[in-house]
């Protein structure tokens, strides 16, 4: 075990003073922090809370929300060091309150290192991350205008909102007392003889009474 | 095909896919199993303004997660969450079950090109229901599919574009409510980005969004035209902002096109390692969740709070208000010259939830929530929902 735990800190020592490789190499062949808050949204299982290729505002955004942020925070161009990676993970764990010194990287990695978990890539790294068990996130109540983003006007209740529940309210309701049935007609009746109406399937509650 | 058979092809898909592709996964820790089971207490189930009636719920909701990196450029997460509910008190049907499933899609075509496809599918069960021989709900099954994808291309490290989409249809099972609310809309934009800064993007953005009803007269179209920031300030404050410029025409000729601003803004921030605040605003032109209006003016604004009283003891509370204001000239149908008033709808929720963490898989959590309607359309109602549970992941 002491040897593990000897081997661990080591290697992770020696990657502390260099950047690590990306998971996907580019013309750099270094992983920023927008591109490993990317890989962590889908490998931590937030993915289906946030909308199709979300921009790296929004990965920042729901991996803070969980708590999950390097030490000097969420910089797209800001490149991955073991330091930025053990605290990630150690984050992601739901373990950050058992560091005394967050602003120390060598606590976040010497963790690290006494639970086990030892990587020499990001990739490594990566692949240790469960998913988180149950993340926050304002799903029912998104205040997007976008188009491409804002929520149905319609859902389901009870969706989780950053740890609470919230239900979802909108729904089609009838403001007057027409049938439905007869919508096509009574749309026809601006020029012809009116109708008395029927109570529609949702009843005003001024027509129940 | 009806929207059972139509949902049980689409579990029957993700049941048969699911094997299929977890052959090929390369990651470790790919499946999740989670359940959450509720005991409730709700004192309005039929959300009456009087004569309330209440009832005990039992609520369980399994949900299954696979993450899935194929061959490092592609991800595959896939969601499936039924949630049922059991109510002691409640005619003539006392049970829902409600069907969640997600997909998500993402692959990187080259390090400065990505594509991102996601589709949300939900199906529920409303029920008839009748309380003292009074219709206070009427058949509501529906099913909502949402499928939306964009494609990112970064021109330089700096300047990037997207184009996307988004094709969305609500289809409920009732004829006559599916009449005037079955509808189908097609959203379509691009946005050019520039990052300033590390911590910093600007953006533009074009939208176009077409809702058609099989109603014609309630259908619009509406032009978007915008600009926004996404903006880390600081390590423990991230905010995004959005606003610009609507035009919305209506397809009943009587109806004028209407311009006006929308805008929305959200930051999410750590006062203290321990706590987590996420709030936001928006405000737009949007469809109308009330009949025979074609459109609103909604405005909503929320807050959520996360806090951990202690490492195993975790608080949250979540606030949401809702203003959507309804204009008389845009009502779809006239009666003999009729006038509608304008009028308003104001919906007002909270909620908390303390939960313990028993383990790291398991956590008990007693929770509360209010709903507060005030509309010039509907009977006011107010709600108060008290529960325990058991939430477990594995």
């Amino acid at each position: 075990m002491m040897t593990r735990l000897l081997f661990g800190a080591g290697v992770a020592f020696s990657l502390l003073l260099a950047p690590v490789h990306r998971v996907h190499a580019d013309e750099a062949n270094v992983m920023t922090e927008a591109e490993l808050a990317q890989t962590l949204v889908e490998v931590l299982g937030l993915s289906t809370l946030l909308p199709a290729n979300p921009s790296d505002g929004e990965a920042f955004a729901i991996l803070l929300a969980n708590g999950i942020s390097p030490r000097d925070g969420w910089n797209s161009e800001g490149v991955v060091t073991v330091g930025t990676l053990s605290r990630i993970l150690v984050q992601a764990m739901g373990r950050a309150d058992e560091i005394e010194n967050p602003d120390n990287d060598n606590e976040w990695v010497a963790l690290l290192a006494a639970l086990g978990v030892e990587f020499g890539t990001v990739q490594d790294a990566i692949d240790q991350i469960d998913p988180i068990a149950f993340p926050e996130a304002n799903v029912a109540i998104v205040v997007s205008t976008d188009p491409l983003r804002k929520s149905s006007m319609i859902g389901q209740g009870d969706d989780q909102q950053l740890g609470a529940d919230l239900m979802e309210l909108r729904r089609p309701l009838v403001a007057v007392p027409v049938d439905r049935d007869e919508i096509p007609e009574v749309i026809d009746r601006v020029t012809r003889p009116s109708r008395r109406p029927t109570p529609p399937p949702m009843t005003p509650w001024w027509f129940r009474r | 095909m009806s929207m059972k058979r139509t949902f049980g092809l689409a579990l029957a898909t993700m049941m048969f896919s699911t094997p299929m592709v977890a052959m090929s996964e390369t990651g470790s820790n790919w499946l999740q199993l989670k359940n959450r089971l509720r005991f409730e207490y709700d004192d309005n189930i039929y959300e009456r303004g009087s004569d309330k009636t209440d009832s005990l719920k039992i609520i369980v909701q399994p949900e299954f997660h696979v993450n899935l990196g194929l061959q490092d450029a592609t991800f595959l997460g896939l969601r499936y969450r039924p949630s049922f509910f059991y109510w002691a008190d409640r005619e003539p049907d006392d049970t829902d079950w409600h069907h969640d499933f997600d997909i998500v899609l993402n692959h990187k075509f080259a390090p400065r090109t990505t594509l991102g496809l996601k589709n949300t599918l939900r199906y529920a069960e409303r029920p008839e229901l009748v309380d003292r021989d009074v219709r206070v709900q009427s058949s509501a099954d529906y099913l909502l599919n949402s499928t939306d994808g964009n494609l990112e291309h970064f021109l330089t490290p700096a300047v990037f574009t997207r184009v996307g989409g988004r094709y969305t249809i609500l289809r409920f099972d009732d004829d006559a409510l599916a009449k005037t609310d079955d509808y189908d809309v097609i959203a379509a934009g691009l946005t050019v980005g520039f990052k300033p800064a590390p911590a910093s993007t600007v953006f533009a953005d074009y939208r176009y969004e077409e809702t058609s009803y099989d109603l014609s007269t309630r259908g619009s179209e509406s032009h978007f035209l915008g600009v926004g920031l996404e903006q880390t300030f600081n390590p423990a404050l991230i905010g995004t902002f959005r606003a610009g410029w609507q035009n919305k025409s209506f397809d009943n000729p009587s109806i004028s096109d209407a311009d006006d601003p929308y805008f929305d803004a959200s930051v999410t921030f750590l006062p203290s390692p321990r706590t987590r605040i996420t709030t936001g605003v928006g405000y737009s032109m949007t469809e109308a969740d009330v009949f025979p209006f074609a459109s609103q003016d909604r405005l909503q604004f929320f807050a959520s709070v996360s806090h951990d009283l202690t490492a195993k003891i975790g608080l949250n509370l979540a606030g949401a208000y809702q203003k959507g204001e309804y204009k008389g000239s845009q009502v779809i149908i006239s009666e003999d010259g009729k006038t509608f008033p304008d009028g308003e709808e104001e919906i007002v929720q909270l909620s908390g939830r303390v939960s313990y963490m028993i383990n790291r898989s398991n956590w008990i959590e007693l929770g509360y929530q209010y709903v507060d309607l005030s509309s010039d359309f509907r009977e006011n109602f107010d709600r108060n929902r008290i529960s325990v549970g058991w939430r477990t992941s594995l």
